[in-house]
Parts: structure tokens; C-alpha cells; sequence
């Protein structure tokens, strides 16, 4: 298994995922931020993530949509209009924490992730794929 | 005092006032507690003091069902039993293992935990762990560097194990009981037929053979068969006699609801930076204690689970080795070598190897199997060289085991990373919910239980709550074939447990 971590904010990385995205109307660092499960990203490397976000959209075609996973990561709060990286990236580790606490959990390809995580990753496959 | 039965002059009548039958962690645990009594106690033992190649081929038997280890080779047929090749791994039953639980069919045991406890201490001296305090606290206090992982204890704990070192049986107590005048031990006195009286109420005698083609007659006031579970339902089932189905087994329990604790790779834990482990490694012979990750009371109920516990390995060790069904023979010159190899293990030189560095664990799950009627243990129309019908098991497992194995798991998940500490991955084959098959790497801990299971109603189980058969009067079983549920740990100190709790409503008994 690769391990190298490979997202940390770059500036590629950033480009990356940026540019399919520019379609919607949110700012794009908002599904910049969106699309980088941050933790995950220490254990995973890119394919890995697009490999599990693919899957978890197998899993749930329901949400087989950028505008609905933005939705959903965001849960209609005021942090979907907002720029500040920071703020984004602790709004989505509380709301993994508590997919975790609660149990909110889903298994793809074997691993347990937060639901919010996983929806990362189908972000992150999707403007990838 | 001993006597090899095979010096005696044949049709000899042996008599005494309890009669053990099985010289296995059970009978000499029975045995050690009536030493120097006014009572004169019977020891048998089918073999010898050393391994017989002879004695141990009448413990092959006929496996169906689920795939499991050759029966000739995962007991021992001789002075010590099965504990000539245990590994030593102790920990205490859990509450919830005695209650009924609506998830888990015919659940529920007529004791409690608080029925066994007080007897906990005294099982530790046989085994030789203690003191008797099995909380993480107690062990950091002993060394702080044992730290458990941030994980909520409502969810998942850490449950501590002691390991003995590990006591063998047949070397410890040999001395012991054979120096003790009111023990009586006969060595190659296989019990082939229980006779009753008339009414099939009480045990008049049993009869014992070895291969000389000698045969004796036990006499005794009370007989405790402590042969283990397989060889426990054996006996009863092929004194049928005076009974058509066996002794005992008037509602046809006897046999069934065989358990195994199944003992199985089923994820791993992938950390984003290294942690502390210590608690949590093991080193045979070298670590006293150590903890297991064990899901709680409240999240069993919840999510409806069997108990289990999951114990880490760094992955790049754990993935090189093989699973013990997968290698396990019953070959004789395979069986010698690895008693050999335990001999050798013992006397390894001491000291405690804990990885550093390592980010990426296995998690090994070791979980009880819920008691189910077609799991057991029958005869076949095959007889061994005594005359004795062989066993035959067959082992059955259940969507609720592989279940209760993912779920397990993901709950370990989900605490690691609620607590960003990484990430679980569970096995393929446990990522299905829909696939009830098992990988040919499922195995269990050569943990027999449950062919005799307690109840207080006759019509469910063999034995009452003091381990009697219902409907016989001095008949007992010691040992794990009375377990009702199989609990998540290992079953030697419970089993020497319920044997100590037994000797003491004995001893009440016969003074009475």
C-alpha cells in the first residue's frame, strides 16, 4: 500500500480539485476544502481516496452529484458560502467526530469511515474523475 | 499415591468416596482440593505421565460441519490433559456473559457472574497468575508505561489478560498428588462404561480398561466427570445401557450446543502516527498481562453482538503467519514436535519485545459462539481399540458470529477515529453482510464448551446450577462442557473455577 500523504494543502492538489468544481456557484476554495478529508489524507494516498470515494458512490448513487455531496457536507449551514479554509476544515472534523460518535459510520472497501469522510472522497473522485 | 492400572491383577475393584474421572486442569484442580481430607479420592487418568502415541489415537473422532482441527490432536490424552500444550491466557468472565441476552438464543446461565468470583482467587494460585485484580489501573500502577488507548469505556474498553507461565498440569501437580495418601491416582484407567443403579438415579461404578486388555471396577460415593467437553458427552452418551439415549440425556441435550471460541484475523488498524502499544503487545512468556480491545455491555446490547475481544499485532509480523487450522496435524511425529517446540518455548530466554515505529496493527478477534442445537457432539458407529464409539462433532456457525465479527470491529473503528487516532480496515471477508461463508483460515482455541450446559430446568440443560446431573445423584461434570454461553476469554480459569465452587458443594455434601 502506497502511504506517501499527498494533499497537505498544496498548491497542486488545490488546483486539482479546484477546476472541475468552478461549474457551481460556491466559492471554489469552499469545495477545495470540501473535498480534502484531511485526517484520511494521512493514511491514503490520491488513488486511494478517488478508489473510496468511487466506491461509496457505488454504495449510494443517490448522491452521485457534486451539488448534492456539497449539500450534504455542508448541511445547508452558512459554512457552504463561507472562504475560510480553516473554518471549513474544523466545521468537517467536528462533523466527522461525530459520525464517529454516533455511529454514523459506513463501510467502503473495508474501511470504516465517517459518512462525512466518505462523502469527501466521492467529492474529491468526482472532480477527479 | 499411584498405581498403573495395567500392574493391577485384572477385574480389580477400586473403591473410594469421590471418584475423579480426568486428570486434565479440571480433575487435578478437584483432586488439589481434597488433599489431606478424611476422604479417599480417585484420580483416573486414561493415559500416562508422558505423551502415548497409543492413548491419545482414542481421541480421534470424525469432524462435520464447519471445518475444524483433527480431534486427536487438540487434547491431550494424558497425566496434566490439555494443558500440556496451553498457552496460559487467563481473564475473567464478564457479567453480561451470564445473562440471557434476547438476541442470543438460549442464553442466560442460573449463576451469575457473583456466583463464581469468590472463587476466582483460588483458580489463580493453580494457574499460577494473580493478584487477583484484572483493572488497567492496577497493572500502570506496576508500570506506567502501560497506557491505554483514549477510547470511551462506554464503548470500548480495555480488558486486561494474565498469562500464566503457563502452568503445566502433568509437571506442577504431579508430585503433589502423587505424595498425597488420600489421593489415589490411576494412571491407564480409561473409563469405557458408567453403570447405574436400577432406577438409573445414582452411579453405582464405573468401568476402566487399558490396553492390556485388563479391566476394573471404580466404586464411590460421588463420581465428577472431568474429561472436557468432547470426551464429557462421549462418556455419558455411550453409557446407554440402562439408558437408551445415554445417561442424562433424557430431553437430548447431552452433545449439543458444542462452542469454540472462534479465533480470527478480522481488520487493521492503520495509525497516523505512532502510538503507545505496550499495553496492548504480548510476548510469550515474557508479559504478565496485557490488555485486549473489548466492546462494552452497552454497546452488545445495542448493536445485539456476541462478546468478543480483538488483541493488536504490528501487521507486518501478523501477516506472515499462518492460521493455526490451516497448519494443525494430527501426524504423530507432528504432535511430538510440537510438544517438543512448547518444551522449548518455555524455557526461551526472557525478554519483553515492544515494537516501535509500527503504524499498521492486525487486529486478531477471539469471540464466543452462540450455543446452537446441531453444534455437537454425537457418536459414530466406529470404535476405538476399547471398544468406545469414537466422537464425532460437528462444529456450526451462524450469520450472528460473522455479525457480531464485523461489528466488532467497526465499533473499534469508529472509536479510533473518533479520537484521530486512525483508521480500521476490516477483512474481506467480513465486508459482505449478505455472505455467511467463512475463509478457510477460520479457526477456533481448541476451547471446548457447552455439551452439558447448566440450567435449572431439567428440560434444558444436562446439569443443575452445582454442576449434578439432573437426574442422576451423584453424578457431576467439572469443567467447561457445563458453560451455557462461552463468554469472550479463554475458558481454563472460569472452567477451574466453577471446578473449585464444585469441591466446596461436595465437600458440604459428603459431610452432611
Amino acid at each position: 500500500m502506497k502511504r506517501r500523504n499527498f494533499i497537505q494543502l498544496s498548491a497542486f492538489a488545490v488546483a486539482a480539485v479546484s477546476l472541475p468544481l468552478l461549474h457551481s456557484c460556491r466559492p471554489s476554495a469552499t469545495e477545495d476544502a470540501m473535498s480534502q478529508p484531511r485526517f484520511l489524507s494521512r493514511l491514503f494516498d490520491e488513488n486511494m481516496i478517488r478508489d473510496a470515494g468511487k466506491a461509496y458512490l457505488q454504495k449510494t448513487p443517490a448522491e452521485n452529484d457534486d451539488d448534492k455531496l456539497l449539500q450534504l457536507l455542508s448541511n445547508n449551514n452558512a459554512i457552504a458560502n463561507s472562504t475560510n479554509e480553516k473554518a471549513i476544515h474544523q466545521y468537517l472534523d467536528e462533523k466527522i467526530k461525530h459520525d464517529f460518535e454516533t455511529g454514523n459510520t459506513v463501510l467502503v472497501k473495508g474501511w470504516v469511515l465517517a459518512v462525512t469522510e466518505a462523502r469527501q472522497c466521492a467529492l474529491f473522485s468526482l472532480a477527479r474523475s | 499415591m499411584h498405581v498403573d492400572t495395567r500392574n493391577l491383577e485384572n477385574d480389580s475393584l477400586i473403591e473410594g468416596d469421590i471418584c475423579i474421572v480426568g486428570a486434565g486442569a479440571a480433575g487435578i484442580s478437584m483432586a488439589l482440593e481434597w488433599m489431606n481430607t478424611r476422604y479417599k479420592v480417585i484420580l483416573l487418568e486414561g493415559g500416562g505421565f508422558e505423551y502415548d502415541e497409543q492413548v491419545q489415537e482414542l481421541y480421534a473422532g470424525k469432524t462435520t460441519g464447519q471445518h475444524y482441527f483433527p480431534l486427536k490432536s487438540i487434547r491431550l490424552h494424558y497425566f496434566g490433559g490439555t494443558t500440556g500444550h496451553w498457552a496460559g491466557w487467563c481473564a475473567e468472565l464478564d457479567a453480561i456473559d451470564f445473562k440471557k441476552r434476547d438476541w442470543i438464543p438460549r442464553s442466560g446461565w442460573p449463576i451469575t457472574l457473583d456466583d463464581i468470583k469468590p472463587f476466582y482467587p483460588r483458580a489463580q494460585k493453580y494457574v499460577e497468575v494473580g493478584p487477583d485484580d484484572f483493572s488497567t489501573a492496577h497493572w500502570q500502577e506496576k508500570d506506567a508505561t502501560l497506557k491505554p488507548f483514549a477510547f470511551d469505556e462506554n464503548k470500548v474498553w480495555s480488558k486486561m489478560w494474565q498469562f500464566s507461565p503457563p502452568t503445566r498440569f502433568g509437571t506442577k501437580y504431579k508430585e503433589p498428588i502423587v505424595n498425597t495418601k488420600n489421593i489415589h491416582l490411576y494412571t491407564y484407567a480409561n473409563v469405557v462404561d458408567i453403570i447405574a443403579d436400577e432406577n438409573v438415579s445414582r452411579i453405582k461404578e464405573v468401568t476402566i480398561k487399558n490396553y492390556t486388555g485388563k479391566q476394573h471396577t471404580v466404586r464411590a460415593k460421588y463420581f465428577i466427570l472431568a474429561c472436557g467437553s468432547i470426551q464429557n458427552a462421549r462418556l455419558l452418551l455411550s453409557a446407554s445401557r440402562q439408558a437408551q439415549k445415554g445417561l442424562g440425556n433424557e430431553y437430548d441435550h447431552v452433545g449439543r450446543y458444542f462452542m469454540e471460541h472462534l479465533e480470527i484475523k478480522t481488520s487493521s488498524l492503520w495509525l497516523a502516527d505512532p502510538a503507545d502499544v505496550k499495553l496492548y503487545m504480548m510476548d510469550f512468556g515474557v508479559t504478565k498481562a496485557r490488555a485486549e480491545l473489548a466492546i462494552s455491555e452497552k454497546m452488545q446490547t445495542k448493536y445485539k453482538l456476541l462478546n468478543g475481544t480483538s488483541s493488536l499485532s504490528p501487521l507486518e509480523i501478523a501477516e506472515n503467519q499462518a492460521a493455526f487450522i490451516e497448519v494443525w496435524t494430527d501426524q504423530k511425529d507432528a504432535m511430538e514436535k510440537s510438544l517438543k517446540k512448547l518444551d522449548k518455548t518455555d524455557a526461551k530466554p526472557k525478554h519483553l519485545n515492544v515494537p516501535k515505529g509500527f503504524k499498521a496493527f492486525q487486529l486478531f478477534t477471539r469471540m464466543e459462539q452462540a450455543p446452537h442445537p446441531d453444534s455437537r457432539v454425537t457418536l459414530d458407529t466406529e470404535k476405538d481399540a476399547l471398544g468406545m464409539p469414537r466422537a464425532k462433532l460437528n462444529w456450526v456457525l451462524t450469520a450472528l458470529e460473522k455479525n457480531s465479527l464485523r461489528m466488532i470491529n467497526t465499533i473499534i473503528g469508529q472509536e479510533a477515529g473518533r479520537v484521530s487516532m486512525g483508521r480500521v480496515k476490516v477483512f474481506d471477508y467480513l465486508q459482505d453482510e449478505k455472505d455467511e461463508s467463512w475463509p478457510s483460515f477460520t479457526g477456533g482455541g481448541w476451547h471446548h464448551m457447552g455439551t452439558t450446559r447448566m440450567s435449572n430446568d431439567p428440560k434444558e440443560g444436562v446439569v443443575d446450577s452445582n454442576c449434578k446431573l439432573h437426574s442422576i445423584g451423584n453424578l457431576y461434570v467439572a469443567g467447561a462442557s457445563c458453560y451455557v454461553t462461552a463468554g469472550a476469554v479463554n475458558p481454563t480459569l472460569t472452567l477451574i473455577s466453577l471446578t473449585i465452587r464444585l469441591s466446596d458443594h461436595l465437600k458440604e455434601r459428603i459431610s452432611s
